[in-house]
């Protein structure tokens, strides 16, 4: 009698003579057959002396224990029959009990739920739950949609077993470290319908790019440079962005660095990332504009410096003085029409449109007028920012231009843009400072990416953190190789090449 | 963030019943799988899908490819209200892209397709619309055409004229079939292309006038033909 049940490894049930009672409506005729087909549920009286099959149950002159239910697929042995110690004969059975057990007072925490109706054909409610993200923690709260009731079953999408359904203190969620992109699902059976929750996890795209070398012809995938003096260190640093890397293509951002006479100088140009050669135009642009801007800064220094020492006194932005208008203008805007030329004469060489070696650019030189007293003079054209920090604040040397339809520049080699002397004039910023002043050019790749789309570039308070990224603690600069690298910072959705030049004095 | 939009107008009239919308259901399920390959879509794509047949219905809305969930179901019914497409997409592009500013660099231009079988029913709203079309916000506008059964005997210079005035361009892209593998081939390059635009970025100048390779040329080569003939 017992044998039965032992191989299924649940307790053996009890010979009770006592079955509990159907529900009420069902009173067990005494002369029926309980036909094939009709289970008995828990708490029902079986007839006793035959054998019957019961769903895939079979059992012989016993009850079933009270509570419990005979789990469909842990079935007694089908076709033994014990003889049993009390046999009746057909036709009697067990006096009903009041034993109170129906499946409407199943236990709460009673593990399964009742498995009468099968999974199939319950309605399954559908519910979508926000995307995770491959390598991101990912909770999800479930129980609004299980209630407190422990599903009887839990089938997943696949095996990975990277996201599942818990319950944890607040009850059901679903949580796990995604590790595949892929579709997802899980299936939760409740008594009445099944819910299945679905997603689809997101690959990390942090992992996704590639960095693939150029064939460096052109230029090299990063450049640093630096010049070092007694007064003052010049450096320039220019790393490849994600986006060029991820296609193996070239670096469009260059520099030009120069110390002569005392006199510092930098341009910075980022090519177009839409002309196809404006890794060219960028680099051609940037020295040869920068070789004019020396030559044509030191041919006016002493003039210059005779200007400046009477300005400095009054500092202003707006250049009123004619005649040194006049000596800017013949020597920053005169620079850079210098370096638009020869992009003018490579396109035409090459039988291209000069729109193919589209770039900005910014141009920038600085000097020392008497003790404490220092004269930055910046021309900008594009995007891309030109500061002079002295002192905690941040003098702003140049407007990034833009166009009036969403992400349009204007470049040093489109239409129009040094047709007119004012235009030019306005481009030019200047400021003294009477403090040692740390000069900053740079490309929007690193205004985009650090400075909050360039929104903040006049806030001191993030200068001073971005210094400190590039500085040792005693506020020298790193060595222009550690800059550079460092440049390649990770920041979603912002892969631009990333170029500056630094003007430091000691 | 600058958003990359995508906007997929599909049609899904009755005479794409059949194959044709069950192939053009599982190519946009394959164009945003392959964007999800590409690091630089993942992080910036938002994608819009507007079907239409008797109106234009806005199925998904501009959202982060991030969060795109599965793609409702596509039926094909009805007519061909290309003019209520575009009206859709005018509108959509009015509020949704945000403007560039003196302070902050806006969305990147939209990348547009549309993909019709026959040509238009409601020309007049057409037209009108056509003319509202805000092309400073659109970086690519590309016009495909498929050949379904249903629509075999179509005129089909007359939808290629729709779509030229359209897109603005003279290139329109002839699907080769209707079938599974076509679309399928199709929609992975829509998603390359789509991902170039991306990648490319936005800064075309200002005032140089039109690009004068036509949008195709800038981008990666068809799987078949454009032409309607060949076989693939």
């Amino acid at each position: 009698m017992n044998e039965e049940s032992l191989e299924s490894g649940i307790p053996d049930p009890i010979p009770q003579q006592e079955p509990a009672s159907a529900t009420p409506n069902e009173p067990e005729s005494v002369d029926e057959t309980q036909p094939v087909g009709e289970t008995p549920l828990v708490g029902e009286t079986e007839t006793v002396g035959e054998t019957e099959t019961v769903g895939e149950t079979e059992t012989v002159g016993e009850t079933e224990t009270v509570g419990e239910t005979q789990p469909v697929d842990e079935t007694p042995l089908v076709g033994e029959t014990e003889p049993v110690g009390e046999t009746q004969s057909v036709g009697e059975t067990e006096p009903a009990t009041e034993t109170e057990v129906s499946p409407a007072d199943t236990d709460e925490d009673s593990p399964v739920s009742q498995p009468s109706v099968p999974k199939e054909q319950k309605p399954v409610v559908t519910v979508a739950i926000k995307n995770p993200m491959c390598g991101n923690e990912y909770a999800c709260p479930a129980e609004e949609h299980l209630g407190k009731e422990e599903p009887s079953s839990v089938l997943y999408s696949d095996e990975v077993g990277d996201l599942t359904l818990q319950k944890g203190e607040d009850g059901w969620h679903i949580a796990g470290t995604p590790a595949q992109a892929r579709d997802w699902w899980v299936e939760a059976e409740l008594s009445d319908k099944v819910v299945r929750f679905h997603c689809y996890i997101n690959g990390n795209p942090r992992l996704m790019w590639k960095d693939i070398p150029s064939d460096q012809v052109v230029k090299p995938d990063k450049d640093y440079r630096a010049l070092l003096s007694p007064a003052v260190d010049i450096i320039g640093v220019s790393h490849r962005g994600q986006s060029h890397a991820n296609k193996g293509s070239y670096r469009d951002d260059d520099f030009f660095i120069n110390f002569v006479d005392g006199i510092t100088i930098s341009v910075v140009a980022d090519g177009a990332g839409s002309a196809e050669f404006s890794s060219t135009g960028s680099k051609v642009f940037s020295r040869s504009a920068g070789e004019m801007l020396s030559k044509l800064v030191v041919e006016r220094k002493n003039k210059l410096l005779e200007m400046l020492k009477d300005l400095k006194a009054s500092p202003q932005n707006q250049i009123f003085r004619p005649d040194f208008a006049t000596c800017l203008y013949e020597i920053l805007p005169a620079a850079a029409i210098h370096g638009r030329k020869q992009l003018l004469a490579l396109a035409e060489r090459n039988q291209l449109p000069v729109k193919k070696y589209h770039t900005t650019a910014l141009l920038t030189f600085t000097l020392p007028v008497e003790a404490d007293s220092y004269f930055c003079a910046s021309f900008q054209v594009g995007d891309g920012v030109t500061v002079a920090l002295a002192d905690g604040q941040v003098n702003l040397l140049g407007d990034a231009d833009t166009g009036s339809a969403p992400g349009e520049t204007v470049f040093v080699t489109s239409n129009g843009v040094f047709d007119n002397a004012n235009s030019l004039m306005k481009r030019i910023r200047i400021c003294f400072t009477s403090s040692k002043p740390t000069v900053i050019s740079m490309t929007d790749g690193i205004t985009d990416s650090y400075f909050h789309e360039g929104l903040k570039v006049d806030d001191a308070g993030l200068w001073n953190q971005f210094l400190a990224e590039i500085q040792t603690p005693e506020g020298a600069f790193k060595p222009a190789s550690v800059i550079c690298d460092w440049l390649n910072y990770y920041v979603p959705q912002e892969h631009d090449d990333r170029t500056m030049t630094i003007v430091h004095y000691k | 963030m600058r958003r990359a939009p995508i906007y997929l107008l599909i049609d899904t009239s009755g005479s794409m019943y059949g194959e044709p919308i069950i192939a053009v259901q599982n190519g946009l399920k394959t164009c945003i799988e392959a964007l999800r390959t590409d690091p630089e879509s993942m992080e910036k794509a938002y994608v819009s899908i507007i079907t239409f047949n008797n109106d234009a219905q806005n199925i998904i809305p501009l959202t982060y490819i991030q969060d795109l969930g599965t793609l409702p179901e596509l039926k094909a019914e009805g007519g061909t209200s290309m003019g209520a497409a575009i009206e859709l997409l005018n509108e959509q592009i009015e509020k949704d892209l945000v403007k560039n500013t003196a302070e902050s660099k806006g969305d990147y231009k939209a990348f547009v397709l549309l993909l019709t079988d026959g040509h238009p029913t409601d020309n007049d709203k057409l037209t009108k619309e056509i003319a509202k079309i805000n092309r400073k916000k659109i970086k690519y506008f590309i016009g495909a055409i498929t050949p379904t059964p249903l629509n075999k005997d179509q005129d089909v210079e007359k939808i290629q004229e729709a779509l030229k005035k359209i897109t603005n361009s003279d290139e329109v892209i002839y699907l080769p079939s209707s079938d599974a593998n076509t679309f399928k081939r199709f929609f992975e390059w829509v998603s390359q292309s789509a991902s170039k635009s991306i990648s490319k970025g936005d800064d075309d100048n200002h005032g140089d006038g039109p690009v004068d390779d036509g949008p195709l040329g800038e981008l990666p080569p068809l799987p078949f033909g454009n032409d309607d003939e060949e076989i693939l």
